[in-house]
């Protein structure tokens, strides 16, 4: 991330989202921009669509932030949760593109006209791989509790050890280990239903 | 899948984290149990699909491996998200009244244009249930709106009655604005018909609608924005578009079309 900690500190980044500050949302931009953009050129040539899919990413991100869903906790946490929540977003909209064109593709009557279907960089970006990636976040975000939110997130994404997650977040160990087997219970059980695995 | 399994399913959704004792009874029932075993094998492959979701890596140019050209777009990208950040915050009341009132008059000449610019697409009014392409629904009543965002965005929702009553039906009362993506269908008021349209006076409805780009909205806000008696219904459509358009943005009107 470019400018990264060059003004305020994090802590001070992270109050000035959650007031909505516009010099907050300004830096938070600036900061986060380019590892966002290049992260949707992964996924897609087309110009507009990386514009869009970043804008969107960064004032979601702003968002949620001023809506509380990140508390800060020490150090290092506000970007580590930016690390692990932006992909997620612009995989987002990369699912909703992909839907949109695969409805249209299917509302063609003459097969021969469909336009091919969009491609990215990734080939491990199939559609089924976006809907368990929208399914994995939906329940995720339905866990009402943000510390177990952002435990599992960190063990899922970053595959930490317990004890670098308590670290990281900042909490007691055992608690962490508590967190992490009731949220995997929640986390699962709302995957089980969502992606319909108990077939 | 049986009693003993949706007793043991819990045990096995989290063997990571099992003791010797309970390790042993749910390693026991996956050996006995192929339903269980697939299920499991099933949740693992779907958190296998996760993990090639890497983080954003932690690097000072995240652009080092991009070309020129991809290096001037993001450039030119960041320089839009930043202008667009520098039009003016929404502004409150009180400090705004003459422009306010200048906004009345200006909307009426600009009220059939109104739909041009507009940050929403599709804007329908119908049933939410109708909209939704429940075929058991009766059609009844005009009951809400559907659209899409151009951008993503919170979107506010304001009612009119017959009488000129304005409601503010969306953020909720006591509920936080919903940020709504991009494209996607977009059904408000959500549920609830029963809540808002409670003591609404007979006669053409209209609609509202503008999208809060640049945060979310402050409801108590809003809600003081609608006229307490704006003396006929034409002049309470126009004082809110004026409002509206002043503390949010561009405003989209979606009449009921069997009436006016």
């Amino acid at each position: 991330m470019t400018g990264e900690g060059e003004r305020h500190d994090e802590r001070a980044l992270a109050a000035g989202l959650r007031s909505a500050a516009p010099w907050a949302r300004r830096e938070f931009f600036v900061a986060a921009h380019d590892a966002v953009y290049a992260y949707a050129c992964r996924l897609t040539r087309d110009a507009d669509l990386r514009r869009d899919w970043t804008h969107d990413c960064l004032l979601r991100l702003a968002a949620e932030v001023a809506e509380g869903r990140f508390v800060y906790r020490r150090p290092g946490s506000f970007w580590a949760w930016f690390r692990i929540r932006a992909p997620f977003l612009v995989l987002d909209s990369l699912r909703a593109r992909r839907r949109l064109e695969s409805r249209e593709i299917t509302a063609q009557t003459d097969a021969e006209d469909a336009p091919d279907p969009p491609s990215t960089d990734d080939p491990r970006l199939d559609l089924e791989r976006l809907e368990i990636l929208h399914a994995v976040n939906a329940c995720l975000e339905g866990l009402t509790n943000p510390d177990q939110r952002r435990i599992l997130a960190l063990l899922l994404f970053e595959e930490m050890p317990y004890e670098e997650i308590a670290a990281a977040v900042g909490r007691p160990l055992n608690t962490v280990r508590t967190d992490i087997r009731r949220g995997r219970v929640a986390l699962r059980s709302c995957l089980v239903r969502r992606l319909e695995l108990e077939r | 899948m049986t009693s003993e399994c949706t007793r043991l399913r819990r045990l096995i959704l989290v063997e990571e984290e099992l003791g010797a004792q309970e390790l042993a009874e749910a390693r026991r029932h996956l050996q006995a149990c192929p339903a269980c075993r697939a299920l499991r094998a099933r949740v693992l492959a779907v958190e296998d699909a996760v993990r090639s979701v890497a983080a954003l890596p932690e690097t000072p140019d995240p652009l080092t491996a991009s070309s020129e050209v991809e290096r001037v777009q993001a450039r030119g990208s960041l320089a839009a998200l930043l202008a667009a950040q520098e039009t003016r915050p929404p502004r409150r009341w009180p400090r705004t009244l003459p422009l306010a009132l200048a906004a009345i008059v200006a909307f009426a000449l600009i009220l059939p244009t109104l739909q041009r610019g507009s940050p929403v697409r599709d804007l329908r009014v119908g049933s939410p249930l109708v909209l939704r392409g429940d075929a058991e629904t009766p059609a009844g009543g005009t009951h809400g709106v559907s659209f899409r965002l151009k951008q993503s965005g919170y979107p506010v929702l304001v009612h009119i009655d017959g009488d000129g009553a304005a409601r503010l039906i969306h953020p909720a009362a006591g509920a936080p604005p919903a940020l709504l993506a991009k494209d996607r269908l977009v059904l408000l008021p959500p549920g609830e018909e029963a809540v808002w349209r409670a003591d609404l006076a007979a006669g053409p409805e209209t609609y509202l609608l503008a999208v809060a780009t640049h945060g979310p909205p402050d409801p108590e806000h809003l809600q003081a924005l609608l006229p307490v008696a704006a003396g006929s219904r034409q002049e309470a459509i126009r004082a809110v578009t004026a409002q509206l358009s002043e503390a949010v943005g561009k405003v989209s009107r979606c009449d009921d079309p069997s009436v006016d």
